[in-house]
């Protein structure tokens, strides 16, 4: 039964792939790419990905819609492009569908047990993960610990697309004087004037950040870990930034707040790898971090090394939003 | 005891996806912006909840239902907001409503008829509708096209923002 | 009844071809912008296919669980979580980009841009 769900979602994320593509509004175009990451979170969970599921959910559909509606509100709404004049793009990706779909003809079917892809390292990560970690979650287990390298890099590349999007669109320097109400409600857009999507929003604000937080925590025993819980943290503030304005927003979590998480969340990671050196071990391997439990000291690496993850995500989310959003004002 | 509950769940979830395929049928057939979302909010309200009913029923005793309840509560606040939010923009951005005048056919452009005589209404309509009756009836329908992608995209958008966040 | 068992790869190639076509065709940047969000898109479905084992679930021990359950493969979970992350900050960086050329050339469509620094 579920091989009928699986294969409407797919038609329907082709379908609506194709209405992005064919659209002219810019507008439509975003909100279909938030829908197309919605279907394709229910595709991943479909697939047995909880983790993965739940990441594109948050960020797909959720940030990155934000952040293209802010990108929008800066540019034009039009997509002015003339009509195609020449078949070479047609051709190039009809040709690439081509070969790749050649390629994968010799793929094994899906959910092949016997495939090769799950004959090498899985069983072992699957194996050793209750005996070396004893973390119900493996593919935490794996993110943080087995492949905990991969995800230092990782941090550091969120963290250089911050400064990178910081030194584009600036810094405002933070203004000593006090600003009168009039000036708050003129300054930055908002919806203050709405009643009902403010008191609402601001009810849920508390019940975002507290599930944040709960997803950052139990990241070891359930679906979750540092970098849904940075977004959905991140996704609390956008939406105060969104009922109240930039400039209450950034009174509420302030510009070096949010900067301070970034470098704290990065800092953080690495040092735990370099107090791993310290105590006697190798980069980042957590069993020396306690003396007599190795078990242990790979869990305190790994809420640690996690809690690192989500500052940093949730300062970088929080960063962006507020350098596009500020950048209309001026 | 078991069969009864299986029955009863089975029901809720039956009802539920009629419900929502009503409500998408509606969205399609539906001649103007605010009469769509009237039939998309069926989907959000009754839909969700009937199909929710239905899986806490074949939940149990577990943990299951609790969590099935909260995000029913989430939804039910959530979700009119959404449809609130998208009506109020629409009305504040220009889009109105489509409105039948007293002979029963419907004016070009949906402009509101003026409560009154019916000579009040007639010359205006009729020059108005003569002259400009095509280029306003293309744009209503793309206007109404670009209302039904932005909003059937919006929805569940937005409700998948305030449902994952 | 080979075809649904590869239905999701037919799917992805598909979408790299729809992704990729918005890039390649339109001359608006922030278009090409969502194409590529598109194209990354259909990477990430290629490597969490590749993860299904037939009765798995997901791969979380549970403590009470049999020993000899079946659960999906973990690794392209591991790789697509951290993916989908930069793939979100890599975008943000291109809008960032496409904001500044706005500010700098008035425009954001390519051809004209192409045009006005041919002009220069």
């Amino acid at each position: 039964m579920t091989i009928v769900f699986s294969l409407f979602l797919l038609s329907m994320l082709v379908l609506v792939a194709v209405a992005v593509l064919r659209t002219d509004n810019l507008f439509t175009a975003v909100m279909l790419s938030g829908v197309f990451s919605l279907i394709m979170a229910a595709n991943f969970f479909v697939l047995d990905a909880a983790d993965v599921a739940l990441t594109e959910a948050v960020i797909g559909a959720g940030i990155s819609t934000v952040l293209f509606l802010g990108a929008l509100a800066l540019t034009s709404e039009q997509d002015r492009s003339p009509p195609v004049g020449s078949w070479v793009p047609l051709l190039t990706s009809s040709a690439l569908g081509g070969v790749i779909i050649y390629a994968v003809m010799q793929a094994p079917r899906l959910g092949d047990p016997n495939a090769i892809v799950h004959m090498h390292v899985a069983p072992w990560y699957l194996e050793k993960t209750p005996e070396l970690i004893d973390v119900p979650n493996v593919v935490t287990a794996v993110l943080a610990s087995f492949r905990g390298y991969d995800t230092l890099g990782e941090v550091f590349v969120v963290f250089i697309a911050c400064i990178g999007v910081m030194s584009l669109l600036g810094r405002v320097r933070p203004r000593r004087e006090t600003i009168s109400e009039e000036t708050f409600s003129k300054q930055s857009r908002n919806l203050r004037h709405h009643l009902i999507p403010r008191v609402v929003g601001k009810m849920l604000i508390p019940f975002i950040v507290l599930f944040g937080l709960y997803v950052q925590f139990h990241g070891d025993f359930g679906p979750g870990g540092g970098f849904q819980a940075g977004a959905l943290v991140a996704a609390g503030i956008i939406l105060y930034a969104l009922l109240e304005g930039d400039t209450r927003a950034r009174q509420l979590v302030p510009e070096w707040f949010s900067s301070v998480l970034v470098a704290l969340g990065a800092f953080t990671y690495a040092s735990v790898g370099v107090a791993c050196m310290v105590m006697g071990g190798r980069f980042l391997d957590y069993s020396v971090l306690d003396p007599h439990d190795a078990i242990h000291g790979q869990h305190l690496g790994i809420l640690l090394v996690e809690a690192g993850v989500g500052m940093t995500v949730a300062g970088v989310m929080i960063t962006i939003f507020h350098a596009f959003a500020r950048r209309g004002i001026r | 005891m078991d069969l009864l509950l299986d029955i009863i769940a089975s029901v809720c979830l039956i009802a539920g996806a009629f419900l929502v395929f009503v409500g998408g049928f509606g969205v399609m057939r539906m001649p103007d912006f605010y009469t769509r979302m009237h039939a998309a909010s069926l989907t959000d309200t009754g839909g969700a909840a009937l199909i929710l009913i239905g899986l806490m029923l074949q939940g149990g005793l577990t943990l299951a239902p609790v969590k099935l309840i909260a995000i029913f509560l989430f939804l039910f606040l959530t979700s009119p907001t959404a449809s609130y939010a998208l009506a109020n923009a629409a009305l504040l951005s220009g889009l109105k409503p489509v409105c039948r005048n007293e002979t029963g056919s419907a004016l070009p452009t949906g402009q509101v008829v003026a409560t009154g005589s019916p000579d009040a209404a007639k010359p205006a309509g009729k020059p108005a509708a003569k002259k400009t009756a095509p280029k306003k009836t293309a744009r209503k329908k793309t206007d109404a096209k670009k209302a039904v992608k932005k909003k059937a995209a919006k929805k569940p958008a937005g409700k998948s923002a305030r449902k994952s966040s | 009844m080979e075809i649904l068992g590869l239905y999701n790869y037919v799917v992805f190639a598909v979408l790299l071809m729809v992704g990729l076509y918005c890039i390649l065709a339109r001359t608006n940047i922030v278009k090409s912008i969502i194409g590529l969000s598109i194209f990354q898109s259909a990477v990430f479905l290629l490597y969490i296919s590749m993860d299904k084992v037939d009765g798995g679930t997901a791969p979380i021990i549970q403590p009470g669980a049999p020993a000899d359950t079946i659960y999906a493969n973990p690794l392209p979970q591991v790789l697509i979580l951290t993916a989908i992350v930069v793939g979100i900050s890599t975008t943000a960086l291109a809008l960032a980009v496409a904001v500044r050329i706005k500010e700098a050339y008035g425009t954001i469509e390519e051809d004209k841009i192409q045009e006005m620094d041919r002009e220069l």
